[in-house]
């Protein structure tokens, strides 16, 4: 630790200097009365003074925890000699705040005994964060030396998006060979039932529907969809974000993505994960909880990094972006390179839906009557953007924060449902 | 605040004349040590306390005559100022100091105005021994104080210059 001497002791030998000095040219005894105790504590604390060295460990109860969720650091302070008087003060990071417990704290540490602290943190926002950076401040018993210093004891914590139940997720277009939870559109082995046909050499037995066939008065079969898993890419667009204070549309589109990660992984799909933006990010499809994770982990880094450099989807490895593949793009459509990659991959033949994260809440309320047009022409300018993507066969849904995801995604579902599958 | 009061208002109570001049420079202390502790300016508060001290100094010379035997108590005074304003600056930081940390700075602050007052009267028992004078010991005293001063000085000069 890094020692200094404070304001008080230059200000006590100062007033013991002067109080001496005037005793000896005024020859008064009591003015040695008044110096003498100042520049006792001064002999004394100079004398006295300590050499502190505390240790600290910093442990946390849970590494891994969801946002809003509370998690408890503990610090145990320990010193081979006593210190009258020590500050801690845990660097918080943003996202994490104090849940109660007071930080900084002034504590003593009167005997080689550790001492331990408990401060609950309360996990605000999503991300990896390093809890553990420590500033140090000890004083000496008179107050006229303190010792600073910093330690790094960082340990990793990871806090985990909330992500919303959703029990419906759009259904992909095609589906892959292997089983999963969804109807194919072709036809063969399965549980759910698609069309009737004349009975062919060949077929099961337990195929044959005897109701059609006694009115038909030949042998009919029942034919079935399969149930398939599906391969789903999550594509973030991380290029721009609005912000109105804590909140932007970057948050809410991890909060999103990992509902639709989470959705799609129960339903044993393939999912990967591509983030577009000043860094480009991605992971190959996989399947079950360890890619759930693997994505989850890799959407905490996700951050706004300013880049200037076109970027369309060539920079996309080819194995991220399988054939057939459901791509959802989960965008606030602020920025022109993250929406021409959209209709680039809508026109490569991708199934495309998009889910918006609206930037309107989090513009500013217009002053003038011009900023209400620009405000008028921006919307409408938005509008336009989504109507040509819907004239391209790719379904828009808005998304504001307050509102259920599955609201969004069900207006993805009817277009979908409704709209003639396009080949552009 | 309340020990500023009391140190600068005991000379001039029950003064008249040019003794209560002299608690202008109390009033002035007043000020010092008051502004210190409203703006937070730590470097106010000793020249504070020296306006206080200087208050009793002046009261002193204006008095003239025996030695003053309240000076271990005015000494105790001032440090109190000094300790508590000092106490009060510091305390302005976020840390929120625990209870046991709080009762042993008030226990050190009370050992410490005990210790010079005692120190005090101790002094000035010493120096109403009679010696016998002469400037071999008026020149070790002056010796004396010139060492104290300038063991004291090196001592806060290498701790200033070595941190």
């Amino acid at each position: 630790m890094i020692r200094a001497a404070t304001p008080k002791l230059g200000a006590y030998a100062g007033l013991a200097s002067l109080g001496l000095l005037m005793a000896l040219v005024l020859g008064r005894p009591e003015l040695v009365v008044l110096a003498a105790p100042f520049a006792l504590i001064v002999a004394l604390g100079v004398a006295l003074a300590p050499d502190p060295r505390p240790r600290l460990s910093v442990r946390l109860d849970r590494q891994r925890v969801l946002e809003g969720d509370e998690v408890s650091v503990e610090l145990e302070l320990e010193s081979e000699r006593p210190i009258a008087h020590l500050e801690l003060l845990l660097a918080l990071p943003d996202g994490l705040e104090l849940a109660g417990g007071s930080n900084p704290v002034a504590l003593q540490l009167p005997d080689a005994e550790p001492r331990t602290l408990e401060l609950p943190l309360r996990c605000v926002r999503w991300g990896g964060y390093a809890v553990g950076k420590t500033t140090l401040r000890a004083r000496d018993r008179f107050g006229l030396f303190v010792y600073d210093g910093e330690l790094d004891l960082s340990t990793p914590l990871k806090v985990y998006p909330r992500a919303e139940a959703l029990r419906e997720a759009i259904r992909p277009a095609e589906t892959q060979v292997y089983s999963g939870n969804q109807v194919a559109r072709h036809r063969g082995e399965g549980i759910e039932f698609a069309d009737l046909r004349p009975f062919v050499t060949g077929d099961r037995m337990r195929r044959i529907n005897w109701r059609a066939s006694a009115r038909r008065n030949a042998l009919w079969v029942n034919e079935q969809h399969p149930e398939r898993n599906a391969e789903v890419v999550i594509f973030l667009d991380s290029f721009a974000e609005a912000r109105r204070g804590e909140s932007s549309t970057l948050d809410l589109s991890v909060r999103a993505a990992a509902s639709l990660l989470a959705a799609y992984v129960g339903h044993r799909d393939r999912i990967a994960f591509v983030s577009f933006g000043g860094i480009l990010r991605w992971l190959v499809p996989g399947t079950g909880l360890t890619q759930l994770y693997r994505v989850v982990d890799s959407l905490l880094d996700t951050e706004i990094t300013l880049n200037y450099a076109w970027k369309d989807v060539d920079v996309i490895p080819a194995r991220t972006l399988p054939p057939q593949a459901l791509v959802l793009a989960v965008t606030p459509l602020l920025d022109e390179r993250a929406v021409s990659a959209l209709l680039d991959l809508r026109g490569r033949g991708f199934d495309l839906g998009i889910l918006e994260i609206s930037p309107v809440p989090f513009a500013e309320p217009a002053a003038s009557e011009s900023e209400a047009l620009a405000s008028r022409l921006w919307l409408l300018r938005r509008q336009a953007l989504r109507a040509r993507y819907e004239r391209a066969g790719v379904a828009v849904a808005e998304w504001r924060e307050g509102t259920p995801i599955a609201v969004a995604l069900e207006e993805v579902t009817a277009f979908r449902r409704s709209a003639r599958h396009m080949r552009v | 605040m309340l020990a500023a009061l009391l140190v600068a208002g005991a000379p001039v109570l029950g003064a008249a004349g040019l003794e209560r001049l002299v608690g202008l420079l109390g009033v002035a202390g007043l000020l010092l040590v008051s502004a210190a502790l409203a703006a937070g300016m730590i470097g106010l508060l000793p020249w504070g306390v020296a306006s206080l001290g200087g208050e009793y100094v002046a009261w002193l010379l204006v008095r003239g005559g025996e030695v003053d035997d309240r000076a271990p108590l005015y000494a105790g005074g001032l440090l109190l100022v000094a300790e508590l304003g000092y106490w009060s600056l510091e305390h302005r930081g976020v840390a929120v100091s625990e209870t046991p940390l709080t009762v042993r700075r008030l226990l050190t602050v009370a050992l410490a105005v005990s210790c010079s007052v005692v120190l005090g009267a101790a002094l000035l028992g010493a120096s109403a021994v009679e010696l016998g004078g002469g400037v071999v010991l008026e020149l070790a005293g002056v010796l004396g104080a010139l060492g104290v001063l300038a063991l004291v000085t090196r001592l806060v000069w290498r701790e200033r210059r070595e941190p």
